[in-house]
């Protein structure tokens, strides 16, 4: 098996439970994603700079595909009225069944911490087939400096093969897409999605399981602080305003869409933002699409991208399917202290 | 990006902003919310939806989302709400609900609410000075809305001024507010009285 990248040779993909990969590349930055994505003929670069991938039927999560194992761990704990069950025997199988599946396949891997404060944050690794979702979530979350990947040890695992159907009734859900999540595991398999959102939204819920109980509220708010160092927090659904808002330019942005509040403080669980491109228009999102500030652009779009956007959407004849992962230079300042800084080396 | 913090981390939050975008265009730009009200809105997540129809026309549908995050909460939604009530006691933190959708009608007939309007009376709300202002009681929704606000249109705070048709708007605000009414019926039993208490409720006799 091929390996490259700078990785923990002693906690490799085998840990997991991986065999005969053809190749796994480990912790690419950002120009080499790219390169990778290109190659494989599944994205493209967009005036701008921004890496541009079709996800297929597949314009957003599939809630409904979601199932959480329910044991001994979860059987009280869980708010079944609001999540699908899953048994343990049938995530067995599937984990099994994704390990056949991966084998002789490239994968991307990425060690990613989700959550900024030292005290709260899961070390995250995040296996895909994709170089582009390797990309995406190496953009959203928050990544080690490059001796803390020399012993990663992950807490969480990620395996997200979009190229996976479910039969249902082998692992008793309700189609052939699946994410499902095993909290006594800590391992999460997406399967038969492109979307890439599921996979940054699955750590989201896995800290909206653990942190709880350390007494810490997560939270889908974006947050931004005062010269005075007064904090703000803006909760609301899809399209109220959040980033819009968050986005002030006399206040800085601590981020988007995820926080934690502890005893210390608020802090961000992502290193980046993102927002969904389809279908993106003035008047669906006056807002968002406006260019009030600097710091609003960074989430959203150049305006080349969002004259394509917009194009997309109105004349159309058919619903179409693409989302874009917008990767603009101005972006990467939401990174972690420390962090590589690639800003030079990746520009397009 | 110029304005984004390194560390991804801050102090505890002095003030909390619920954001809907109600396109029944029947709630104010902003408004006060007690600590009660806070967790009912919460708890409630609101903002309403476009959606359209085979025909072409267009529906306004509410959209619930408890604690603003339905598909992502493994537990139970009063222990997120609970420990959210907690902080906000322990750090007397202000909170606030900010329609920024629509206004003087619904949508389709009203206008979205001017951008500068919301972002000054956020403005306003962080930096302190909508404290100074005179507040009065939303008749449907029970929270205090200012009556003036330096630079703001003074119809946009009363939004049954910014509708053609007063009594429409009267129909509409109810409508809303039982919804409101109906979703809530599940938190209920797992919610303090008080909260129970925060729910909207018309304070008119019906034209």
């Amino acid at each position: 098996m091929q390996e490259t990248g700078l990785r923990n040779s002693a906690y490799g993909a085998d840990r997991f439970g991986f065999k005969d990969l053809s190749a796994i590349h480990w912790n690419l930055t950002a120009p080499s994603l790219y390169q990778h994505a290109i190659a494989a003929g599944e994205a493209s670069v967009v005036e701008g700079g921004a890496l541009c991938a079709e996800t297929g039927v597949h314009t957003g999560r599939s809630p409904k595909d979601k199932h959480t194992v329910v044991d001994a761990l979860t059987k009280d704990t869980v708010w079944w009225d609001g999540n699908r069950k899953i048994t343990p025997e049938n995530f067995q199988r599937l984990y099994d069944d994704f390990i056949a599946h991966a084998r002789g396949k490239t994968l991307y891997a990425q060690d990613l911490y989700g959550g900024a404060d030292p005290n709260y944050r899961i070390k995250t690794r995040v296996f895909t087939e994709l170089a582009w979702h390797s990309l995406f979530i190496r953009q959203l979350l928050i990544r080690p400096v490059a001796p803390e990947l020399e012993d990663f040890v992950p807490e969480l695992t990620i395996v997200d093969l979009p190229s996976f159907k479910a039969d249902p009734k082998r692992y008793g859900v309700r189609s052939d897409t699946i994410i499902a999540i095993d909290f006594s595991k800590k391992i999460i398999l997406i399967g038969n999605s492109s979307y890439a959102g599921e996979m940054k939204k699955s750590v989201f819920t896995t800290l909206n399981f653990y942190l709880p109980a350390q007494g810490v509220m997560p939270m889908h708010c974006s947050a931004n602080v005062g010269r005075d160092g007064d904090v703000a927090l803006f909760f609301g659904l899809s399209g109220t305003g959040k980033t819009t808002l968050s986005a002030d330019p006399n206040r800085t942005l601590i981020g988007d869409d995820e926080h934690g509040w502890g005893s210390e403080g608020v802090f961000n669980f992502e290193g980046g933002c993102y927002a969904k491109c389809i279908k993106m228009s003035e008047e669906a999102e006056p807002k968002s699409t406006r260019p009030p500030t600097a710091s609003a652009r960074c989430s959203k779009t150049s305006p080349s991208i969002r004259r394509r956007a917009s194009r997309t959407s109105t004349t159309s004849p058919r619903p179409r399917t693409r989302a874009r992962l917008i990767r603009s230079i101005s972006c990467r300042a939401l990174r972690a202290p420390g962090a590589p800084d690639t800003r030079r080396t990746s520009s397009f | 990006m110029p304005r984004a913090s390194r560390t991804g981390r801050a102090g505890h939050p002095k003030n909390i902003i619920f954001l809907t975008a109600d396109a029944f265009g029947v709630m104010p730009p902003i408004a006060k919310l007690t600590p009660a009200q806070a967790m009912y809105h919460f708890l409630s997540g609101y903002t309403a939806k476009v959606a359209g129809t085979e025909k072409g026309l267009v529906g306004v549908q509410p959209e619930f989302s408890t604690c603003f995050a339905a598909p992502f909460l493994p537990r139970p939604p009063a222990e997120y709400g609970n420990l959210l009530r907690e902080y906000i006691s322990k750090h007397k933190v202000d909170c606030w609900l900010v329609n920024s959708g629509w206004t003087g009608g619904i949508y389709g007939v009203g206008r979205r609410m001017p951008i500068k309007a919301t972002r000054a009376l956020v403005t306003g709300a962080l930096d302190g000075s909508l404290r100074g202002v005179s507040f009065r009681t939303d008749p449907y929704f029970g929270f205090a809305v200012p009556t003036s606000v330096p630079g703001i249109e003074p119809h946009l705070l009363y939004p049954m001024k910014t509708w053609k048709d007063k009594a429409v708007f009267d129909q509409t605000a109810r409508k809303l507010v039982r919804m409101f009414q109906e979703n809530f019926v599940k938190y209920e039993k797992h919610v303090d009285a008080d909260v129970r208490s925060a729910a909207p409720e018309v304070r008119i006799a019906a034209e």
